[in-house]
């Protein structure tokens, strides 16, 4: 049975950029260019890294362009599985990439005094929980919350079944929970401080 | 979204998440420079590649083509020529006098 067309707002773009137009190229890049930035200083943590592994997936992009098939997959699908590759890629090169079943079980850390973090020990406590997860939980996390993907997009990512999505967002929340629960009290007022503001 | 995502500790969490680690800025001009240079590089090299595969390719049946229209060329004067010295010597070695 063949799959149903995919309607892709930036396909437009992409026929026109096929064609040479440096116009339309230059939309696009601007188009996605924000959120593959995001999902690599996500997932590598490093600027430099993050803005070659930004260059790199719209330079293959440009290679895939004379033969995109408009109506077979979302552009932007396509360039965060590019993206989420490359990072993988970079953290296995360097030997920071951490699978489910290498990770340590979380656990709990139990009370801490009730000290009230500074903003920027709060971003370094997310940050580091958040680097604790094995890489392929914190992808999904970070597709899923910060990207706001839906868990089939997210699959279509990471190339897993949405199940296998739900089974990794849980695991990773759980591990977040875990690893955050002494500053709970903190995160939850710079929360509710950050809407007031 | 799907069930899970709307369990209340996973909006707290998610909450959490956005307020504590903010994305730097992206270094919008590099990347879009890097990119564009990318395409037009690609673009340009298009044309040139065809060009080139395209003259090297005329050049090839333009070559082989000729060399095999010579030798064909050259097989036939030879025949034609071997046809007339035989012709000749057919003359020469008939009693045209005696047949006429």
């Amino acid at each position: 049975m063949s799959n149903p067309l995919i309607f892709d707002p930036l396909a437009g773009l992409i026929a026109k950029a096929g064609r040479g137009d440096r116009a339309a190229a230059a939309a696009l890049v601007k188009a996605v260019s924000p959120k593959l930035w995001r999902i690599s200083w996500r997932l590598l943590r490093d600027a430099a890294e993050a803005e070659d592994v930004t260059q790199e997936a719209l330079i293959r992009l440009w290679k895939v362009l004379p033969t995109w098939q408009a109506g077979r997959a979302k552009v932007e699908t396509w360039l965060h599985q590019v993206t989420t590759n490359l990072c993988f890629d970079r953290l296995r090169k360097a030997g920071r990439f951490v699978d489910e079943d290498q990770a340590p079980e979380p656990l709990d850390p139990g009370p801490m005094p009730d000290s009230r973090l500074h903003q920027s020990a709060l971003r370094d406590c997310v940050d580091a929980a958040l680097a604790s997860l094995p890489d392929r939980q914190r992808a999904a996390i970070v597709l899923t919350h910060y990207e706001e993907l839906a868990a089939k997009e997210v699959g279509e990512v990471l190339g897993i079944s949405v199940d296998a999505v739900e089974s990794l967002l849980a695991r990773g929340r759980r591990a977040l929970r875990l690893a955050l629960a002494p500053e709970k009290a903190d995160l939850l007022q710079a929360s509710v401080e950050g809407h007031a503001a | 979204m799907s069930i899970l995502d709307h369990h209340p500790l996973n909006k707290a969490l998610a909450k959490v998440l956005v307020h504590g680690s903010p994305v730097p800025e992206m270094p919008a001009a590099r990347i879009e420079a890097a990119a564009m240079a990318a395409f037009s590089a690609q673009t340009a090299s298009r044309p040139d590649w065809v060009k080139t595969f395209g003259a090297l390719a005329a050049s090839l049946v333009l070559g082989v083509g000729g060399f095999v229209y010579y030798q064909s060329w050259q097989t036939e004067q030879k025949a034609l020529a071997a046809d007339a010295d035989a012709f000749a010597e057919q003359l020469l070695s008939t009693d045209l006098d005696s047949a006429l």
